[in-house]
C-alpha cells in the first residue's frame, strides 16, 4: 500500500480523499479509508511525504500530500525491489506452467 | 462547504468527538490537525455520494472506522500495527500473526483443513497406487499371456519415466527399490537412476539413494532423446565423479524386447 500511495503522489500531490478514491478505483486496490490518514501521518513522520493545507473552490478546504526527495528515492528502492520480487513469481508460475505442459 | 442538516451534522460532530477523544496522546495541533482534515474527508465524500444525506453520512462514517480504533492507528503512526517495516516487507502485505490459544486449547475451525486434506490425497493417490503395485509387477507368478508379461516387466520403466518427466520425487523414490530394478530388465546393482529415455549407471556400484543430481542428469538425457513417454529403447548413462560434478563417461543401448502378439 505505502508504493501505490507514493507512486501516486509522485506522478502529483494529491490528497486523502483523492487517494483513497484512485485506490478504490473498479478493480484496483481496496483500502479502507481509515487506513490511509495514520499510513500517510506515517509517510509523513519519515520524511517521505509533506502536506500542506489549500482552500478548495469545490469543497472544504484540503490537506495536499507531496512527495519529497528522500521519499522518491525511497519509492525508486522499493520499487525496485516489488518488481524483483514479482519476476521472481512470475517466473516460478512460468516454470510451473510449462511443467504442467509436459504431464 | 458541505451544508449538513443538523442531524447529520450532530452524527459528524459526534464522530470527530470521539476522534479528538482518542487523540489525547497528541500534541495539540497535530490533534486539531487530525480531526479537521478527517472533517475535511467526510465533506468531500458525502458531496460525492448521490444518495440521500443521512445514509452518505452512515456510508462514509464507517468507512473510516470506529472513531476509537482510527484515533488509535493515527497515534501509532501505521495502519496495522505500529511496527515500522523496512525493505521488501513494507512492499508486501503484512504478516498474519497467531491469535493467542487459549490453553487448553479449543479444536479450532481451519477452513482450509478439507482443501489441504483433498490435494494431499490427489498428490499420494498415484504414489500409494505405485507402491500398491509393485507386488504385483514383482509377483513371481507367470501372466496369462506374452503381452501381459511383457508388460509386468516395462510397464514399470514407462511409470517411471512418466514420473521422472513429472518430477514426482516421491514415486521415483518407490520404484527405485532394488526389487522393482531388477524385474524392469535392466540388471546391475550398480544401477542409479532410470530416467525416462536415459537411464543413469553409477560407475562405483553400492546402493541406489535418490539424489538430485542424478534427477538433473536423467531429465538431461531425456532432452538428448526426446520427451518420449513410453520406454521402448532407451540409453544407460555411466557418470563419474569428476572435479565435483558428474561427467557423462559411457553410453549404452538398451532396447525393450519387441512386444509379443495378442
Amino acid at each position: 500500500m505505502e508504493l501505490c500511495i507514493l507512486a501516486l503522489l509522485d506522478e502529483r500531490e494529491r490528497y486523502g480523499y483523492e487517494i483513497v478514491q484512485e485506490l478504490n478505483s473498479p478493480g484496483e486496490v481496496i483500502i479502507a479509508e481509515g487506513s490511509i490518514y495514520p499510513l500517510l501521518k506515517r509517510l509523513s513522520t519519515q520524511g517521505w511525504v509533506t502536506a500542506a493545507w489549500r482552500e478548495s473552490q469545490s469543497g472544504p478546504p484540503r490537506k495536499y500530500y507531496s512527495l519529497t526527495e528522500p521519499g522518491r528515492a525511497h519509492l525508486t528502492s522499493i520499487a525496485g525491489q516489488w518488481k524483483q520480487f514479482t519476476g521472481f513469481v512470475n517466473r516460478l508460475l512460468g516454470g510451473a506452467e510449462d511443467d504442467n505442459s509436459l504431464r | 462547504m458541505t451544508t449538513l442538516s443538523d442531524e447529520s451534522r450532530k452524527a459528524v460532530d459526534e464522530y470527530l468527538r470521539k476522534l479528538e477523544a482518542g487523540l489525547t496522546d497528541l500534541p495539540e495541533d497535530e490533534r486539531a490537525d487530525a480531526v479537521a482534515e478527517t472533517r475535511s474527508h467526510i465533506e468531500e465524500a458525502v458531496a460525492r455520494i448521490r444518495e440521500d444525506e443521512a445514509a452518505a453520512v452512515g456510508t462514509v462514517l464507517r468507512g473510516l472506522g470506529e472513531p476509537e480504533a482510527f484515533a488509535e492507528g493515527l497515534v501509532d503512526g501505521d495502519f496495522d500495527d505500529g511496527e515500522r517495516r523496512q525493505g521488501l516487507s513494507a512492499v508486501l502485505p503484512p504478516p498474519v500473526r497467531p491469535t493467542p490459544t487459549p490453553f487448553p486449547p479449543t479444536p479450532a475451525r481451519r477452513p482450509n483443513t478439507t482443501l489441504r486434506a483433498g490435494c494431499m490425497f490427489l498428490v499420494l493417490l498415484p504414489v500409494a497406487w505405485i507402491i500398491f503395485q509393485i507386488p504385483e509387477w514383482t509377483r513371481p507368478t507367470k501372466p496369462d499371456s506374452g503381452q501381459q508379461q511383457w508388460m509386468a516387466q516395462h510397464e514399470t520403466m514407462q511409470q517411471l519415466a512418466v514420473a521422472i518427466q513429472a518430477r514426482e520425487t516421491e514415486v521415483i523414490e518407490a520404484l527405485l527399490h532394488p526389487d522393482f530394478v531388477a524385474e524392469a530388465g535392466v540388471t546391475g546393482a550398480d544401477l542409479l537412476m532410470p530416467a525416462g529415455v536415459g537411464m543413469i549407471v553409477r560407475t562405483d556400484g553400492g546402493p541406489v539413494p535418490f539424489e538430485p543430481d542424478a534427477v538433473e542428469h536423467g531429465l538431461r538425457g531425456i532432452d538428448q532423446m526426446g520427451s518420449s513417454q513410453t520406454v521402448l529403447a532407451a540409453n544407460v548413462y555411466t557418470l563419474k565423479w569428476q572435479n565435483g560434478e558428474w561427467l557423462i563417461s559411457g553410453v549404452r543401448e538398451w532396447d525393450a524386447p519387441p512386444m509379443p502378439a495378442p
